[in-house]
């Protein structure tokens, strides 16, 4: 399904924090958000979810405006994971990724056979299936990252946008998380994830799209957002790439500007 | 298995409890009587039955009967209120005294008291009970909640400050009624909290707003299983949150009212009686709200039993002893669930 934003600005509060934002995410592509702290990420996917209006311009799917659906028809289509969920009260894992079905269903109608393989599918995809019948308020920081994920898969939406999914992930979860939304982009969804790592963000994003205050810096394949110039523009460090396995991969290593003095 | 063992046990002891509510008291009547009284009542039984004087007749249909009846309802009310905005809130420290809601509920019924209300229409006073608690609940949430969080700080500070203001009022009006040695009286009543003399009419008043309330829950329960991470994860997997929260607050602040219009404030049920039952049953509240109605039920008519049997030397006041016994209850569970505590 086509994500399109046209000229979008989005506010938040009194400040435009989106300034004229335009791109296409592509059914079949992994496009991550880079920039740096405060540079509109969150707010862009928040928007891109239906969650926050726009001021002046457009998001739609499939030429369709987000905001002509509504919430339950948005969440069939998209799904989001925002950062710092806290879960109040301890729910069974399999209680919680079932919640991700709740789009589907109609009011009072019991959950169907349908919904149960959903759930275990998304409980297998990010490797959470033994934990299905413990409760929340036992898991540790990555495992409940882990179910938070699988709650968004259940929905099975042709859309995902996930902002940041990689907090309190060690190394191995991150890539599996990663690998995770890469398979889901390969059959055909539309993946946006904002990413802080450079190294993960250029290994397996298809498309890049870096913002610095508001606004895009640069989008495109990852090879043509992640240079020395670019980077230093949006985050004030010095990058140095090494190249990996010839010009496949890159290494970046970065250093305050001070540093380079 | 265990799913419907807990369900048949509360159901048992609600029985029980009704029954043992009916049964004892300062004047002892036998079990057939009691029946007996009850079935020809009910038009099953001629009324002239044999043995049954009329003072006993009065004391079980007029006296028991409904005093059981209105504890029972106050008790399922308060206890659905409580898991409504503990789920609304996402915060198990949430009740309808916590919050203000009560108190807020005692304002609206003492003014219809004071104002002569009561007076005009049997429905004066449940309803500015219920326009009371709905003002309260509806400015504890503009002013605790921000950007759909509610921190537990704000919450109980929040509660504290409309408890002060609706408490303050109500003395006002209190202070203002007491050349009326009647009104006096009743407004005093409120604020103590009991099912003393409760008649087939109080039965009548909560019962509807029990039921509207009950039945509306039932349509929320997976909303408010999906508000546990927040509007804005509820919000994105699908909820409407504006419309869902507006209908929790008037269900909440409707049974509140309602238990508060024919009970006066009686604290604790409704902060107790969830997090009991969702010890026991989980926190999916398709399953909490209907235990936790049985469970508030079983509550209150159990205090008020204690209540009128406890003391020789005359009746405890119910609010009264269930704080008293609730009060130092809920310590424990804080002591015993510290170590967990951010996700109890």
């Amino acid at each position: 399904m086509l994500l399109k934003v046209e000229n979008a600005y989005v506010e938040l509060g009194e400040r435009d924090v989106i300034k004229g934002v335009s791109a296409d995410f592509h059914p079949g592509a992994l496009t991550g958000v880079i920039g740096p702290n405060g540079a509109g990420k969150t707010t862009l996917l928040r928007a891109l979810a239906g969650l926050l209006p726009v001021q002046a311009g457009s998001i739609s799917l499939e030429g369709q405006p987000i905001d002509s659906f509504d919430r339950k028809e948005t969440a069939r289509r998209v799904g989001y994971l925002g950062q710092k969920q806290e879960p109040a009260f301890p729910f069974r894992v399999e209680e919680t990724v079932m919640m991700g079905r709740y789009p589907h269903l109609g009011r009072l109608a019991p959950e169907t056979g349908a919904d149960r393989e959903a759930v275990d599918a998304a409980l297998r995809d990010v490797d959470a299936t033994d934990l299905a019948s413990r409760t929340l308020n036992e898991l540790s920081g990555g495992e409940l990252q882990r179910v938070l994920i699988a709650r968004t898969l259940a929905a099975q939406t042709p859309v995902l946008l996930l902002d940041e999914p990689f907090a309190n992930l060690d190394v191995r979860h991150c890539l599996d998380i990663l690998e995770i939304l890469r398979a889901q982009a390969r059959e055909g969804r539309t993946v946006v994830v904002s990413v802080h790592d450079l190294n993960l963000a250029h290994r397996y994003c298809d498309e890049l799209l870096l913002l610095y205050e508001g606004e895009i810096l640069a989008y495109g394949n990852a090879g043509s957002v992640l240079t020395p110039r670019l980077i230093e523009k949006a985050f004030h460090v010095c990058a140095q790439i090494l190249p990996v396995n010839g010009e496949e991969e890159r290494y970046f290593i970065m250093r305050t500007l001070e540093e380079r003095e | 298995m265990r799913k419907y063992a807990l369900t048949a046990m509360l159901i048992a002891l609600a029985l029980l409890l009704a029954a043992l509510s009916v049964r004892l008291g300062v004047t002892d009547i036998a079990s057939e009587k009691i029946i007996e009284v009850i079935l020809s009542e009910l038009g099953f039984l001629s009324a002239e039955g044999a043995g049954v004087s009329a003072h006993e007749r009065a004391i079980i249909w007029h006296i028991r009967l409904p005093r059981t009846l209105t504890g029972a309802f106050v008790g399922a009310s308060l206890a659905l209120s409580g898991v409504m905005l503990q789920g609304l809130f996402r915060n198990p420290m949430a009740s309808p005294v916590v919050i203000g809601v009560s108190t807020g509920g005692a304002l609206g019924a003492t003014s219809a008291i004071a104002l002569g209300l009561g007076a005009a229409s049997i429905w004066a006073v449940p309803l500015s009970a219920f326009g009371g608690a709905l003002a309260t609940v509806v400015l504890v949430s503009l002013v605790a909640s921000h950007k759909g969080h509610t921190p537990l700080g704000a919450l109980i500070l929040c509660g504290m400050a409309m408890n002060s203001i609706a408490g303050a009022l109500t003395t006002l009006v209190l202070s203002y009624s007491v050349s009326d040695f009647e009104i006096a009286r009743q407004i005093l009543f409120w604020l103590m909290g009991s099912l003393t003399n409760r008649t087939w009419e109080h039965v009548f008043l909560v019962a509807p707003f029990f039921a509207a309330s009950a039945v509306a829950a039932a349509f929320f329960g997976r909303e408010l299983n999906l508000m546990m991470s927040g509007e804005e994860s509820a919000m994105a997997l699908g909820v409407n949150t504006a419309r869902t929260k507006a209908w929790i607050l008037v269900i909440a602040a409707a049974a509140a009212g309602a238990s508060v219009a024919v009970s006066g404030v009686v604290g604790f049920v409704g902060l107790l009686v969830p997090h009991i039952v969702r010890m026991l049953a989980g926190p999916d509240h398709r399953r909490l709200l209907p235990l936790s109605m049985m469970a508030g039920a079983i509550f209150v008519m159990g205090m008020d039993l204690l209540a009128r049997t406890l003391s020789p030397a005359g009746e405890i006041r119910l609010g009264v002893l269930s704080a008293s016994i609730g009060g130092p209850f809920f310590l424990y569970l804080i002591v015993k669930n510290r170590a967990r505590a951010e996700m109890f």
